[in-house]
C-alpha cells in the first residue's frame, strides 16, 4: 500500500488566500511570473480594497469554515517514501466576489 | 529597494488613489502592494481543505498519512480518524500570499495623508484543492483478513495454512487509522498471538468456554469472582485442554477483571456477553429457531444466576413475529456492509418493518462523528405508525 506522510514544519506559518471571482488575466499577456497585481488596502470599518490595474475590487476578511493545509513536496525525502511538508495553514481569506469597477480616468478638458 | 523607488512607489499608489476617488482619510497604513514572485506557480503548492480536528493534530505538531493502493481511492488518516480524499475545482483563483497583513486592528489610521508601503510576495495560485470528509475505516477488509486464518488451538496450528497478520502487516493492509484498527480488533475479540492477530474459530471457543463454566458449576464459584491462576490449574490439571493465554482471552471477552482482596486475580461474567454468547451458540447451526423453543432452551442453559433477557438478542438475532410460528434467525452486525446506504439495503431486504430498538444496533456502528441513528434513518428510511408503535421501512418502490 502507497503511504505518503504529511509532516508540519517545525515553524507552522499562517498563510493568506486572496480570492478573486473568475480569472485573474495578465494585463501583457505573458502570465503572471514577477509581475505586479495590485494595491491592496484596508478602510476603517476593515474591508479591504484593491486597485489592480483600471479596476477597483471591493471585497471582505473572511474566517475560512474549513481552513486550508498548504502542501509543499519534500525534495529531501527518501526515495521510496513519498513526504509532503505542511509549510503553513491558511485560516482567514480576502474574497473580491463584487464586480471590479472600472476606474475612469477624466482628461481634463482644455480651457 | 531604495528610499527613492519607494517614494516612487508611494506616489503611484497616491495617484491611483485619487483616480479612484478613494478618500485616502478613510484607509488604514501601511498599504500593501501585492507582486507575483519570479518563480510564482500553480504546481509547487497542494491546497488539503481540512476537518477541523485535523488542523488541531496539525498544530500540534502531528502527521498525517495518505493511504492507498493503486486502484482505490486515496484516504486520508490522523492517529485515530480515516477521511476520504476528493479533488475540488473552484472557477475563482486562490491566490497564495505567505504574509499579509488581514486585520485592521494591526493597521494605523492614516495621518496627515501619510501612505507608508509594505511589499507582499504572492507565491503561488491555485484554482484546485483536496476535500476530506469523515469515513467509516475499512473493517469489512479487516474481518476478511482475519477470517483466512481461525485460530483452532494449538494442537492445528502446524496446519494452519492461511495467511496471519501483525498490526503492521494489517496497517498495510488496510486504509484506515491505528486506533480504528486496535478498536476493531478488541470489539471483535481478535487474540493477539505471538504477535500476530487471530480470531479464534467459535467452534474452539465453545469448547474452552465449556470447560470454564462447567467447572465454574463444580467448583461452585459465584459468576462474579472466577480465580484466573487456578481456573488455569483445574481445568489443565490431566493435560492441558485450555492454554492459559486462552482463557485469559475468554475471561477478558465475556467479562471484565475485578479488584479482589488477597491479590489473587479474578474475573466477573457479563450477564449480556454470556447470553449472547449461548443465543449465538444455539441459533448458530440452524437457519430458523422455533422462538419459544429457543427462548425455553436459551433460558435453561446459561449459568445459575444469569437471566436471558430478550433484549440480549438485539444486534445479534432476528425475531419474526409475521410467521406463524414465530421465530429467531441469528443476523449479526459484523457481516454487514459498512457503506450506509447499502447497510440500510441489506437490513430491509431481511426484514421488512424494523422498530427503533430493532434497527439501532445495526446502524450505530458505522455512524462516523456528527451522525446520529435517527439523522441516518430520516434520510434513508421511511417511518410510518401500526397499533401506536412506529416502524421504519425502506424508502426504495416495492418492486414486484
Amino acid at each position: 500500500m502507497v503511504q505518503i506522510v504529511l509532516r508540519p514544519t517545525n515553524s507552522l506559518k499562517e498563510w493568506t488566500l486572496v480570492e478573486y471571482q473568475g480569472e485573474l488575466n495578465s494585463r501583457l499577456g505573458n502570465g503572471f511570473c514577477g509581475n505586479k497585481i495590485g494595491d491592496l488596502h484596508f478602510n476603517s470599518k476593515g474591508d479591504p480594497i484593491m486597485i489592480i490595474g483600471h479596476h477597483i475590487l471591493y471585497g471582505k476578511v473572511k474566517k475560512l469554515e474549513k481552513p486550508f493545509a498548504v502542501l509543499v513536496k519534500n525534495k529531501d525525502s527518501e526515495m521510496d517514501q513519498r513526504e509532503y511538508l505542511i509549510k503553513a495553514v491558511i485560516m482567514n481569506k480576502l474574497i473580491f466576489s463584487l464586480r471590479p469597477k472600472p476606474i475612469i480616468i477624466h482628461v481634463p478638458k482644455k480651457v | 529597494m531604495c528610499d527613492t523607488d519607494i517614494l516612487s512607489d508611494i506616489k503611484d499608489v497616491r495617484a491611483r488613489l485619487e483616480l479612484a476617488k478613494l478618500d485616502i482619510r478613510d484607509l488604514k497604513q501601511p498599504t500593501q502592494v501585492l507582486t507575483f514572485d519570479e518563480d510564482a506557480n500553480d504546481q509547487d503548492v497542494t491546497l488539503l481543505e481540512l476537518d477541523k480536528s485535523v488542523l488541531q493534530v496539525i498544530q500540534n505538531g502531528g502527521s498525517l498519512v495518505i493511504r492507498g493502493n493503486e486502484d482505490d481511492t486515496a484516504v486520508l488518516c490522523t492517529d485515530d480518524s480515516t477521511f476520504s480524499l476528493k479533488r475540488a475545482v473552484t472557477s475563482n483563483s486562490l491566490i497564495l500570499v505567505p504574509d499579509c497583513t488581514t486585520n485592521k486592528d494591526d493597521l494605523h489610521d492614516t495621518i496627515d495623508d501619510e501612505i507608508s508601503l509594505l511589499y507582499r510576495s504572492a507565491v503561488g495560485w491555485k484554482s484546485d484543492y483536496l476535500e476530506m470528509q469523515r469515513i467509516h475505516p475499512q473493517t469489512s477488509r479487516l474481518l476478511s483478513l482475519l477470517q483466512q486464518s481461525y485460530y483452532k488451538g494449538p494442537q492445528f496450528e502446524e496446519e494452519q495454512a492461511g495467511k496471519c497478520f501483525t498490526l503492521s502487516e494489517l496497517m498495510n493492509e488496510i486504509q484506515a487509522s491505528e486506533v480504528e484498527v486496535m478498536t476493531f480488533l478488541c470489539k471483535i475479540n481478535s487474540c493477539c498471538i505471538e504477535g500476530k492477530w487471530r480470531l479464534l474459530d467459535f467452534g474452539y471457543i465453545v469448547e474452552c468456554m465449556g470447560e470454564l463454566l462447567q467447572l465454574i458449576e463444580c467448583e461452585s464459584w459465584s459468576c462474579g469472582r472466577v480465580p484466573f491462576v487456578e481456573a488455569v490449574e483445574k481445568i489443565n490439571d490431566s493435560g492441558e485442554l485450555v492454554p492459559s493465554f486462552i482463557l485469559k482471552h475468554l475471561l477478558g471477552s465475556y467479562g471484565f477483571q475485578v479488584d479482589s482482596d488477597e491479590d489473587v486475580v479474578c474475573y466477573q461474567l457479563d450477564e449480556t456477553k454470556i447470553c449472547r454468547f449461548f443465543a449465538e451458540m444455539l441459533l448458530r447451526d440452524v437457519s430458523k429457531f422455533n422462538l419459544k423453543e429457543f427462548l425455553e432452551v436459551w433460558k435453561s442453559s446459561v449459568p445459575s444466576g444469569m437471566v436471558a433477557d430478550e433484549k440480549y438478542l438485539l444486534g445479534l438475532a432476528l425475531i419474526d413475529k409475521t410467521s406463524n410460528p414465530h421465530t429467531v434467525k441469528l443476523f449479526k452486525v459484523d457481516q454487514l456492509p459498512i457503506d450506509m446506504q447499502q447497510r440500510f439495503n441489506s437490513l430491509f431486504t431481511v426484514k421488512e418493518k424494523w422498530t427503533y430498538e430493532q434497527i439501532e444496533p445495526y446502524i450505530e456502528d458505522i455512524c462516523v462523528k456528527g451522525q446520529t441513528v435517527s439523522a441516518m434513518l430520516t434520510k434513508h428510511a421511511r417511518s410510518s405508525t401500526m397499533d401506536g408503535v412506529k416502524y421504519f421501512s425502506t424508502r426504495k418502490p416495492i418492486t414486484t
